[in-house]
């Protein structure tokens, strides 16, 4: 029964003391209950603390330090050591029992317990017996069982000796949200549960004696996250409350937010979304592979041209009308695996915001919206790796805090390599290449109170080679691989000013380098490299009153693109050529200025001001008026040495933001933007390649002026379990970019032959409920938006689309609906369901058909005069957290998705081939069936 | 998770390749057609043989997905050097013939215009024969995984047909290939519900014959067929039906070796043989079989540009707005010829051209019970010539 009489000292011990302590067994021979034990009392040395650790205990017995006679007061103090079920920490108690004697003669003892021993012990006992009862049947050595910890009568002793170096902490553990004091709750300190530890008692509070300097204190207590503190006792006693999280708040964790319950009716700006990164991992995905872009597509206003898409529209806009930032880096390609996959690291996010409608004016350059990712930065005190295995790909996440509370870095990878299987699969599949990686490099330096600095190095890489991209033309190459990759870094150095005013500058440096590689029959590779670099430099302040905010910058970009070279590599038959490098930069300096005029009423207005230059040195040519331009209307040329400024474009930017509020539940806002765009992809395929050109605004190509004006209400109800919100949008764009037929911009010096330029308009209504908190979370969202487009450039085939009338965007999708239902069951297990439905994309089909020779071919004449059919699908993810339930320290989750769950047939492209002399019409899927996947990723800390 | 994850790895493997690869299906797309296109085809080369054009008229609309019409009675013209003018003769419905000793020159040009019966009056634009180099040498590999018969299909073994040539240095050069094929058929005719019948006119066996053709035979099943093997040497003629145009613009005066002109599916074992004729066209005609590739053969990838009105170099001289199909050009012609000897071919069958062709195994007559009463002569068929068939020895063929 008693395996465990706890109770100072041993006979043994009488040795190792200077003198001899008399000893008192508490029963003749072993105690009660423990009779029928044949082990042996153990002792062990603990490996951190150096004190020995009586175990399995069966004679318990009390050991006398008695004082010196002159001194002795005849009072009696029981120190019980700390222990728990099975063991007995033999040392703490001769290190209090020894400066309690040595203290006699000194300041009174503030609180002893005065009883004869016997009777203290057997009250011991009891306690103790009743707390071991439930474990009686446990085995001794079996390792580390669960212990019981015994609250420790050395907190009630410590002040009897106030040793110089040995403080009191004490503190109260409450709930996060709701404040009440949580009792029972575990506080250990160093993660030595049987040498130092406490609970709460009722009232939630504890108190617990540590020698000076840094420690960790831990609170846990079921069903809450375990918290970590650092403690640094110096001089004084310490009051250490803890604030502890529940698991099912966080379970039930805002699934789409803008920015806070409440913020989404205050804040005055609109179509401003962020996308909780622990909604996104919970959202099935395609291949069980956590994707942003994915995710992204479940909001409204936000769609693509299909599951190949390489990249998002967002209200009306071309893909390359996001400005994509990755921790203030741009993104110019955000997909791996041609659109399959997003280029974000999704262990290594912190925020994801989009701005759909009203724009800070801190940012510009793209005419439709601003997709702002920030990386996490890396934890400064505690180390921490986390990774995970998907069918597609393998990452692994570590935050090393290199100089504790200083300097950390955060180091974050994920790799595709799969590829290698497939000609085992099939030996039709050894010409299929796909390989992707891209990591992350964060290092954070906290320089002192006021500065920090930062510094981001960002890099990807994708190899790819399919049946199902065509080859590069005019090469006689056997097949084309596709290659890009993707350098960034941003350094940013923080600093306050005062508690109001803070100073940032970064540096930012994006370089990407996509390759089209086509083997010749030699095996040589003849290489089409293009690339894209930016350089930026910016600096803001920001200063913050209690109902006004200001932030002021500047900002200076400069680019350099070089829109191709052809390099034959050992190849005789191909040429070395190579296109003009454009050079551009941007300025801009901007004010953004956010305030509340009374209760009802803020207002968040913004200008930027930029100024674009496309620098020298080029060779500029002039076109006739009113003719096409190509090769004949050619009438001069100018050439600019390098620098010479070729053209400037630029002006305001206005953004202006209201939120009027209704009441305490809705609120009303209006916004309005203008966003000039002076980089561009030039492409004339559905989606971009990822080898598309981005093409600078000169001479010949004017940038793109978006204004956009929007509406939205914002309702909550239910004590803010649920928001709706409507916004509705009318935005039209000055000098898009649509492409003469048979448009070619490979290594085309000028590429302004063989693209037209016109307008668009997109409109639209947003709706979206979401119910935000509960075990079921979810929102469904439906958008019925259109985007039309018009280019007149002239009278003929060549000069306009759809004899200059309106026409459909490639992703004009007039309705779409969005549905996620999220149930969190329990602490370990989460449903999760989404819904999608689009309208089919425009595709042109055939008007007609010709028959050439005998064998038919298919006429078009109306681009985008038909539908695809339309897009639905649904998926179904099922989490598991920690299935094991073991140490805490390793917390697994296993992702279960099926993707495409009733195996729709979804059309990505349907396309006319004239075959045998027939023109037969097919449909391309991407994800033609129900994709299962299963992925698991730790975190361990 | 280390067992479980590569067994399921694996299959996810297979539905992505299924995804990415054999996912085509075919797709009814339910058109709204309305067209009503004049097509033009014809090309001016300096080839020792007689050269036409040829006229039709292509409509679709909700009836009818495309009706075809030679375009009969037009007069035809074409203007050389901006003087003299050729007039071409109808000598098939829509179909125009030079006179018969006409032969193309380089560095002539050469404008087609013609009127109908309606009185439309279209007119090309100038088009100069330019003169094109030699193909160096035509060669040819087995591939296992040829081109696929349609775009939901499988891949199917095939000779890839490969040139070496040498692009000129001077100026921008501009190529477009077409090719036929020649392959030995034994079997010379088919008749359904009938008996091919051949009259000896002379001693049977050697002499003359007199060809009465099939003869129907009510006795026999309504989808009866009947194979005829060939009398002769016969050969059945394939032509290219994709379009393969280049340009020099990244290879200006190189060695081009290894372009490859054709990919001819193994019909059988036996050799066969490739004319390849290389022409040399027009930056604008070059523009327009690109365009018009990339709209009718080049789609199905991840990212096709959107297909728009082509507009050839024949215009109605009235209504700049009608769109004709079709490009006139004139251009020096250089062949050459290839004997595909599949000896490295692992696959098909010997004399395998009909069941390739028809997928089924010819039926003689004579190994049915009660064949023809009208002897054993009439087993084998006459070689007729066409266009898709002759019985003339294909210049090449013994090389």
């Amino acid at each position: 029964m008693t395996q465990l009489i706890l109770l100072l000292c041993r006979s043994f011990l009488t040795g190792t003391l200077a003198f001899a302590q008399p000893m008192l067994g508490l029963y003749d021979g072993k105690a009660p209950g423990s009779e029928h034990r044949t082990w042996d009392e153990q002792t062990e040395t603990d490996s951190l603390s150096k004190t020995r650790i009586l175990t399995q205990l069966v004679s318990p017995s009390i050991t006398a330090f008695l004082p010196d006679s002159a001194v002795a007061t005849g009072r009696e103090v029981l120190v019980s050591p700390g222990s728990d079920i099975r063991s007995l920490v033999l040392d703490e108690g001769v290190a209090l029992a020894k400066p309690l004697i040595a203290a006699l003669g000194q300041p009174p003892v503030t609180k002893a317990i005065a009883a004869s021993e016997k009777q203290l012990a057997t009250e011991r006992f009891i306690r103790t017996k009743e707390l071991s009862a439930p474990i009686d049947q446990v085995p001794p050595l079996s390792g580390p069982a669960k212990r019981n910890q015994v609250p420790l009568v050395m907190g009630g002793v410590q002040a009897v000796f106030n040793q110089p170096n040995r403080f009191l902490v004490r503190g109260t553990v409450r709930d996060s949200a709701t404040g009440q004091p949580l009792s029972g709750a575990a506080v250990i300190i160093d993660y030595r549960k049987h040498l130092t530890g406490t609970s709460t008692d009722a009232q939630g509070h504890y108190a617990i004696t540590l020698e000076g300097g840094d420690h960790i204190l831990i609170a846990r207590l079921v069903g809450y996250t375990p918290v970590r503190k650092e403690i640094h006792l110096i001089d004084d006693s310490l009051t250490v409350n803890v604030a502890m999280i529940s698991v099912a708040s966080q379970l039930e964790e805002v699934v789409v937010t803008t920015k806070g319950f409440d913020q989404s009716l205050r804040q005055p700006i609109l179509g401003a979304s962020q996308l909780n990164i622990n909604t996104l991992k919970k959202l099935p995905s395609a291949l069980g592979e956590v994707d942003l872009l994915r995710g992204l597509q479940m909001l409204p206003g936000v769609t693509s041209v299909g599951e190949a898409a390489n990249g998002v529209n967002i209200r009306g806009g071309t893909t390359d009308q996001n400005l994509i930032l990755l921790d203030e880096t741009p993104i110019f390609n955000p997909t791996h695996m041609f659109g399959l996959f997003s280029v974000f690291p999704p262990d290594a996010l912190r925020t994801v915001d989009l701005y759909k409608g009203n724009v800070p004016a801190r940012f510009g350059g793209r005419a439709a919206s601003v997709l702002d990712v920030s990386l996490r930065n890396p934890s400064l005190d505690q180390f921490s790796l986390s990774g995970g295995v998907s069918l597609v790909s393998n990452k692994l996440t570590a935050d090393l805090p290199i100089v504790p509370g200083k300097f950390g870095i955060l180091v974050t990878g994920r790799g595709a390599f799969n590829d290698f299987l497939l000609p085992i699969v099939s030996d039709r599949l050894a010409n299929i290449r796909a390989k992707f990686g891209d990591g992350v490099v964060k290092a954070f330096w906290r320089i002192d109170n006021r500065n920090t600095l930062t510094v981001t190095g960002y890099a990807s890489l994708d190899v790819f080679r399919t049946d199902l991209l065509a080859n590069l033309p005019n090469v006689n190459g056997t097949s084309t691989r596709y290659n890009h990759q993707t350098v960034n870094v941003m350094a940013r150095w923080f600093r306050t000013l005062s508690p109001r005013l803070n100073w940032q500058m970064t540096g930012v440096y994006g370089h990407y380098v996509p390759k089209i590689l086509s083997p010749e029959q030699s095996g040589n590779l003849v290489t089409l490299r293009s690339s894209v670099l930016q350089r930026q430099l910016k600096s803001n302040l920001n200063y913050q009153l209690p109902n006004q905010k200001l932030e002021i910058g500047i900002s200076s970009t400069h680019y350099q693109l070089e829109p191709g070279t052809l390099l034959p590599g050992q190849s005789n038959q191909v040429n070395y050529i190579t296109t003009p490098t454009e050079k551009a930069l941007e300025l801009a300096l901007y004010a953004d200025y956010e305030r509340s005029l009374g209760t009802r009423l803020a207002i968040s207005a913004g200008l930027r001001y930029s100024q674009f230059l496309s620098l020298g040195p080029s060779l500029v040519r002039h076109y006739a008026l009113g003719e096409p331009r190509d090769e004949f209307s050619v009438i001069d040329s100018t050439r600019y040495r390098a620098g010479q400024i070729v053209q400037h474009y630029g002006g305001p930017e206005p953004r202006l933001g209201i939120r009027y509020t209704l009441g305490a539940h809705s609120s009303v806002k209006l916004g309005y933007n203008l966003m000039r765009q002076y980089i561009q992809v030039v492409t004339n395929t559905t989606t971009p390649l990822p080898t598309s050109r981005w093409k600078t605004s000169d001479p010949n190509i004017r940038p793109q002026v978006s204004q956009l004006v929007t509406a939205g209400f914002v309702h909550s109800f239910s004590e803010n379990i649920y928001e709706l919100t409507l916004e509705g949008y009318y935005r039209t764009t000055q000098h898009i970019i649509d492409y003469r037929p048979g448009a070619d911009f490979l290594l085309q010096p000028y590429p302004e032959t063989q693209l037209l330029q016109g307008r668009s308009k997109a409109y639209g209504v947003e709706s979206m409920i979401s119910k935000k908190k509960g075990e079921l979370t979810g929102w469904l969202s439906y958008t019925y938006a259109r985007t039309l487009n018009q280019v007149n450039q002239g009278p003929t085939v060549q000069e306009n689309v759809n004899s200059g009338k309106w026409y459909r965007a490639n992703y004009d999708r007039p309705h779409s609906m969005n549905a996620n239902m999220t149930i969190d069951v329990d602490r370990h297990n989460s449903f999760s369901f989404t819904f999608v439905y689009n309208t089919g994309r425009p595709y042109s089909a055939p008007t007609g058909f010709v028959t050439i020779d005998g064998a038919q071919y298919p006429f078009y004449e109306i681009r985008n005069n038909s539908r695809l059919p339309d897009y639905h699908r649904l998926d179904f993810n099922w989490t598991i957290y920690n299935p094991g339930m073991r140490t805490r320290r390793w917390e697994g989750r296993w992702a279960f998705t099926v993707y495409n769950l009733y195996g729709r047939k979804n059309a990505y492209s349907i396309f006319f081939k004239a075959e045998n002399g027939k023109t037969n019409a097919y449909q391309l899927q991407i994800f033609a069936a129900p994709i299962a996947s299963l992925s698991y990723n730790f975190v361990f800390k | 998770m280390h067992l479980v994850s590569p067994i399921i790895r694996w299959i996810s493997l297979c539905w992505i390749l299924l995804g990415l690869l054999g996912c085509i299906n075919a797709y009814d797309p339910n058109l709204t057609l309305d067209a009503n296109l004049v097509v033009v085809s014809g090309i001016v080369t300096d080839l020792n043989e007689g050269q036409t054009i040829s006229l039709s008229r292509s409509r679709s609309n909700a009836d009818s997905s495309n009706v075809s019409v030679p375009i009969q009675r037009a007069h035809v013209t074409v203007l050389i050097n901006g003087t003299t003018r050729e007039t071409l003769i109808e000598v098939l419905p829509g179909t125009y013939q030079f006179p018969s000793d006409f032969r193309g020159k380089v560095g002539n040009t050469y404008q087609l215009r013609f009127q109908t019966t309606e009185g439309t009056v279209y007119e090309s634009s100038v088009e100069t024969m330019v003169s094109v180099p030699p193909i160096q040498r035509v060669y040819d590999q087995f591939t296992p995984q040829g081109p696929r018969k349609t775009a939901d299909g499988l891949s199917i073994p095939a000779n890839d047909v490969y040139l070496d040539m040498q692009d000129p240095a001077d100026g921008r050069n501009f190529y477009l290939w077409r090719w036929r094929l020649y392959e030995l058929q034994t079997w010379c005719a088919t008749c359904q519900q009938g008996r091919y019948v051949v009259r000896d006119i002379g001693p049977v066996g050697a002499g003359p014959i007199d060809i009465i053709g099939c003869i129907r035979d009510s006795t026999l099943g309504t989808t009866n067929l009947f194979d005829y093997p060939c009398r002769g040497l016969c050969w059945d003629i394939f032509y290219n039906t994709d379009i393969d145009a280049f340009s020099d613009v990244y290879t200006n005066g190189q060695p081009q070796v290894g372009h490859k002109v054709a990919s001819i599916p193994i019909y059988q074992r036996d050799p066969a043989l490739i004319v390849v004729e290389q022409l040399s066209i027009s930056a604008n005609a070059y523009r327009y079989y690109r365009l018009f590739a990339d709209q009718v053969q080049n789609t199905g990838t991840l990212a096709d540009s959107p297909p728009a009105p082509i507009s050839g170099n024949i215009r109605n001289v009235t209504n700049a707005a009608e769109n004709v199909i079709g490009y006139f050009f004139a251009s020096s012609v250089a062949v050459g010829r290839h004997k595909i000897k599949r000896q490295d071919v692992n696959t098909g069958l010997f004399q395998g051209l009909f069941y390739a062709i028809n997928g089924r195994a010819p039926r003689l007559e004579t190994s049915q019970p009660g064949s023809s009463p009208f002897g054993g002569s009439a087993s084998s068929a006459l070689c007729i010539p066409s266009s898709s068939r002759t019985d003339q020895l294909p210049p090449g063929w013994n090389e």
